[in-house]
């Protein structure tokens, strides 16, 4: 090993890195070049005067070692947030929306089409006068009854709003769903029930109400246990909200 | 091994100690004054190098099973430390060698005058990558292989760094003005 070797490995030399052969020949060329020796000598003599110097006053850390404690011992609910990037924020919000804020909307947006769609059918029914397959008398109602529902053979009291009677009955179409359009009256004024027996593993929708399901009506809709279905009336006319919920009780 | 930009962490095998708590208190917190030592180097402020040390210790802890044991921990700290400071770096726009004009704000420039003052002066003359290069040799004491996987360059550049900066202290120490 020469002077410019020693002068090049010297760090590797002074940190103790140096191994085997090369550390053999650095010892051997340092007894006997005393220019490189006292190189060596110079630089750790640097080395251990810096190294005093700067760790003349240790940094306090306690502050931090708390803080870091606190932290690392605190719920993970209550840690400080980290700096999230926002692109990270941003999928996590899409997929967030997706997977719960869509069908939510979407099962809000089916429950509003098919109120809208009672509203309408409700319109030509009654208003519009378009069908005329109807059930009146008590015998074809309680067979249409037996038909349609034939574990409620007791259903027509319940489902007739205080005050009123039944007017006729027919099978109806929502949005290509079969429901059982019962027409009551009191007075001038009629009330729609809609129903439909809950099909197996079918989608219930929660209690809501449509004030404005157009031409004046507005619309409740209701789920029990075993029925689902929705009020229609005119607009501050029928109690459909109230109507809704005791069919959900009854039901 | 490589670090990717955007990674903070060495891509160590994973290992996930018996006890992660009890390990890390063991073998990561005992190197805090270290980081504080650096964090103090690399930021501008007391205040700010302890948020540095605590944001490090913190991901450390939480990624701790990337550790593997075994290895230095002291440089897989410091390698963290040095990431968050580059990303805060990059999110304020604030470049380091606005803190060499003015070395006396941090704290390594004590108020009072000691035995080591006259080496402090001279070595807050070296310019930042001297100063960076024997603070992490001489202070810290890692290896030269270590130096260069923390600073991601060759370790000929670091030795020959290393060389360079001991020559400068030498002669800011007999007189010389900003090296």
């Amino acid at each position: 090993m020469n002077c410019a070797r020693v002068h090049d490995v010297l760090p590797l030399y002074l940190s103790g890195e140096l191994r085997g052969e090369e550390m053999a020949d650095m010892r051997l060329h340092l007894q006997e070049c005393e220019h490189c020796a006292m190189a060596a000598k110079a630089d750790r003599e640097l080395d251990n005067a810096l190294r005093t110097a700067m760790l003349e006053e240790t940094a306090d850390v306690s502050a931090v070692l708390d803080r870091v404690h606190q932290r690392i011992a605190a719920p993970w609910w209550k840690r400080r947030p980290q700096i999230i990037p926002l692109r990270v924020a941003a999928v996590a919000v899409i997929l967030v929306f997706a997977l719960i804020g869509l069908p939510r909307v979407y099962v809000h947006q089916a429950q509003r089409n098919m109120a809208s769609a009672a509203a309408s059918d409700h319109y030509e029914d009654l208003v519009l006068l378009r069908h005329s397959d109807w059930e009146h008398k008590p015998e074809e109602v309680a067979r249409f009854i037996q038909a349609q529902f034939p574990q409620r053979q007791n259903l027509l009291p319940s489902i007739t709003p205080a005050g009123a009677s039944l007017e006729k009955v027919r099978l109806c179409k929502l949005r290509g769903t079969s429901y059982a359009h019962f027409v009551f009256r009191t007075g001038t004024v009629e009330t729609s029930v809609y129903l439909l027996a809950n099909p197996e593993n079918g989608v219930s929708y929660p209690a809501g109400h449509l004030p404005d399901g157009g031409h004046g009506l507005e619309v409740a809709g209701f789920s029990s246990a075993g029925m689902t279905g929705m009020v229609v009336g005119q607009h501050g006319f029928v109690p459909t909200v109230e109507i809704a919920h005791r069919l959900s009780q009854t039901l | 091994m490589e670090l990717g930009e955007d990674s903070f962490f060495p891509a160590h095998e994973l290992a996930m100690p018996e006890d992660p708590a009890s390990e890390f208190e063991y073998v990561a917190l005992p190197h805090a004054a270290s980081l504080l030592r650096y964090a103090l180097r690399l930021a501008s402020e007391k205040g700010r190098a302890e948020d540095l040390v605590q944001e490090t210790l913190f991901s450390a802890w939480r990624n701790f099973r990337q550790f593997k044991p075994g290895t230095n921990c002291k440089a897989w700290l410091f390698r963290i430390l040095k990431n968050l400071h580059y990303r805060q770096m990059r999110r304020s726009s604030q470049r380091r060698e606005v803190h060499l004009e003015e070395p006396e704000a941090g704290p390594a420039a004590p108020e009072k005058v000691s035995a080591g003052q006259e080496m402090k002066e001279a070595f807050a003359r070296l310019t930042s990558e001297h100063q960076e290069v024997l603070h992490l040799a001489v202070i810290e004491g890692f290896e030269v292989r270590e130096i260069a996987d923390l600073l991601q360059v060759p370790q000929g550049t670091v030795m020959s760094r290393l060389s360079r900066a001991r020559a400068s202290l030498r002669a800011a120490l007999t007189g010389g003005g900003n090296l």
